[in-house]
């Protein structure tokens, strides 16, 4: 039975508590808890839809989700890119059931109404005969995403029409975001087809695993990484068998985005198994990126190990180079889709390594891959007893121990290893869940650089 | 790769001895034991020096879009591995680290359908097979991999080595939560 408002709100306050760092492992279970997601989450934060790069020319279309509705992105004559509900405006039934390809139009295989890429309703079977001529075409169009924008190759939608710009939203995200899509001149691409795979876990795991948890790399992928590990790092050392405090940085505090970042300049092709032709490409092009991004991005984010995390579902890593969306399923499913990131800059050699690495290591068949999906559906099944579901769940490591970071922006907490970045994902998950509108949400980007300082950092 | 047969049949392919495709099926057979007995040392010992072993991702097309899915390398592959990268997903077994495979995956792999071809050398031959994948892990963690195999299998000695495989999956979305086999 769904809860009313007034009890939902009560009840959300209670779930989470970024002071302590708790949070009630109902959230990773309950129906109730995921349908306000759907809506006050998925229905309202700018979430992920394409790359520009995956549909280079007019009628190029791909299929994605939001939230759970089922989504074409479709590039127009004039260049732009619009988003469509993949839904008949008839009867409902799904439009386009290819995963991605070129279309002049879309025809309903059901009555065969046929939509044209802008949208608009442009052919109805007995339209004149049956009809009489009296159906307004004008009305029956494909159903828009309210808001489509790019930032810099990025391409995402929005259902809220009350939401911030998609500048605003991104914040002091693009700080880092920066250093893939605009590093080197040439900008970014993702590459390869979707690697889709259905993972029983809650849609947050994942994302608290990638947006700040590097106690889990040196000991749930230990395997791995003696298996694949290239480089002997210092800023890598992370884990729960050593930990270096200076290697490496936890960003939040920036509109519920987060980053980890190590600081080496390198690091995010350790996982690598032959490194050498990346590392040259980064050795001949720093100075280009320091040039455009200045020392501290260009000397020492820019080829690091890097994980960007945009509220709410969509995680990449330059350096590791893979690109992810979590689409969920319900509260205990999710479709979790990957890509491999390059810099169009890149020798065609280095793409092909980045693809084929990508899948040795975080690909469906990738070894690190392999560790996360049993940890992650464990986590949700074992919240599904009577008295596991009663219980809370903590990320209270190196509680009050971040501050300011001369050249970042962000609320900052040394190292790698700190629950720092998952309490501002749940607390951020709290301020959305409990906000009936977009007005009600805080705007925070904590330490903020002006452009300048940003540049000459 | 220009210097071993190819994948593609080249002309109608001539069909192998009957006693040329026994030892060849009987070779997929003892492949699909040691496998689902995890004995990967001897599986690798089975592989050739030069090996390519590709498992394609597949995507949902129309049937007018004409994009090649499965014999283009700069395509997405589950796997797309030599046999040193085989050999180093092996290794992380070997580490004694690698959490999720401990209590292990219990495999059976059941190979069918097979037809073995003469090529354009005289020491390699073509192979098609069709293979079941069953998993089963922990409790109730299941899945099927089912799909279409075309290999080429050197003779060395009295014995074959694997010199190239395509193993094509039926899956769009994998409905599991990873792929830690081979097939």
């Amino acid at each position: 039975m769904l809860l009313g408002e007034d009890e939902m709100n009560d009840n959300i306050a209670d779930l989470v508590d970024s002071r302590t760092g708790r949070q009630s492992r109902s959230i990773y279970a309950s129906e109730d808890i995921y349908r306000q997601e759907l809506e006050r989450i998925f229905g309202r934060c700018w979430l992920f839809l394409v790359h520009t790069s995956q549909i280079p020319k007019p009628g190029d279309y791909f299929r994605t989700f939001m939230g759970e509705d089922d989504v074409i992105v479709i590039r127009q004559k004039d260049g732009s890119i619009k988003a469509f509900l993949n839904s008949c405006t008839h009867r409902g039934n799904r439009i386009c059931r290819a995963d991605r390809g070129n279309a002049r139009a879309f025809t309903c295989n059901y009555h065969g109404w046929s939509f044209s890429p802008d949208g608009a309703l442009a052919g109805v079977p007995l339209e004149n005969e049956a009809y009489f001529g009296e159906l307004d075409r004008t009305k029956f169009g494909l159903i828009p995403v309210t808001k489509v924008a790019e930032y810099k190759g990025l391409v995402f939608g929005c259902w809220d029409a009350n939401s911030p710009s998609l500048d605003d939203y991104l914040g002091d995200a693009k700080f880092f975001l920066d250093v893939w899509l605009d590093a080197m001149p040439g900008g970014s691409a993702l590459l390869g087809e979707t690697q889709k795979m259905v993972l029983g876990t809650n849609w947050k795991l994942p994302v608290e695993n990638v947006c700040g948890d590097g106690y889990h790399l040196g000991w749930a992928h230990a395997g791995a990484m003696a298996a694949v590990q290239s480089m002997d790092l210092t800023g890598l050392s992370v884990g729960n068998s050593g930990v270096d405090l200076d290697g490496g940085l936890s960003v939040a505090g920036m509109n519920g985005h987060m980053v980890l970042s190590a600081l080496d300049g390198v690091s995010g092709y350790a996982f690598y198994p032959d490194p050498k032709p990346i590392l040259e490409y980064l050795e001949a092009n720093r100075q280009t990126v320091i040039d455009r991004l200045g020392e501290v991005r260009g000397r020492q984010v820019w080829g690091a190990q890097v994980n960007i995390t945009i509220f709410p579902n969509l995680q990449l890593l330059p350096g590791l180079n893979w690109f992810r969306v979590y689409h969920p399923k319900g509260p205990t499913q999710i479709e979790q889709w990957t890509w491999a990131m390059a810099e169009n800059d890149m020798p065609e050699a280095v793409k092909a390594q980045i693809l084929e690495n990508q899948c040795l290591t975080f690909g469906l068949a990738g070894l690190f891959d392999n560790d996360d999906g049993d940890n992650l559906t464990a986590c949700t099944e074992q919240s599904r007893g009577w008295r596991t579901a009663q219980m809370d769940v903590y990320t209270n490591m190196a509680l009050g121990r971040s501050g300011k970071r001369e050249g970042f922006p962000g609320d900052i907490a040394s190292g790698l290893v700190s629950e720092h970045n998952q309490r501002y994902f749940y607390r951020r998950w709290q301020e959305h869940m409990m906000a009936e509108t977009w007005a009600e949400v805080p705007t925070y980007n904590i330490n903020s650089l002006t452009d300048e300082e940003a540049e000459h950092a | 790769m220009t210097d071993t047969a190819t994948l593609e049949r080249t002309c109608e392919g001539t069909t192998a001895s009957l006693e040329l495709t026994h030892a060849l099926t009987q070779t997929l057979y003892r492949e699909a034991r040691l496998l689902d007995d995890e004995h990967y040392k001897a599986w690798a010992s089975m592989l050739a020096e030069d090996l390519h072993y590709h498992m394609p991702g597949i995507e949902t097309r129309y049937r007018r879009d004409k994009t090649e899915q499965v014999t283009d390398l700069t395509r997405m592959a589950y796997y797309n591995d030599s046999k040193p990268e085989i050999l180093k997903r092996l290794s992380r077994l070997e580490t004694g680290t690698a959490w999720s495979e401990d209590p292990a995956t219990r495999y059976t792999h059941i190979i069918t359908n097979v037809e073995v071809e003469l090529t354009e050398k005289a020491d390699e031959f073509r192979v098609y097979s069709n293979f079941y994948a069953y998993r089963n892990r922990n409790e109730r963690d299941e899945d099927s991999l089912i799909g279409n195999r075309i290999d080429i299998w050197r003779q060395v000695g009295n014995s074959f080595q694997l010199v190239k495989r395509r193993a094509i999956l039926k899956h769009n979305v994998m409905l599991s939560k990873n792929l830690n086999i081979y097939v």
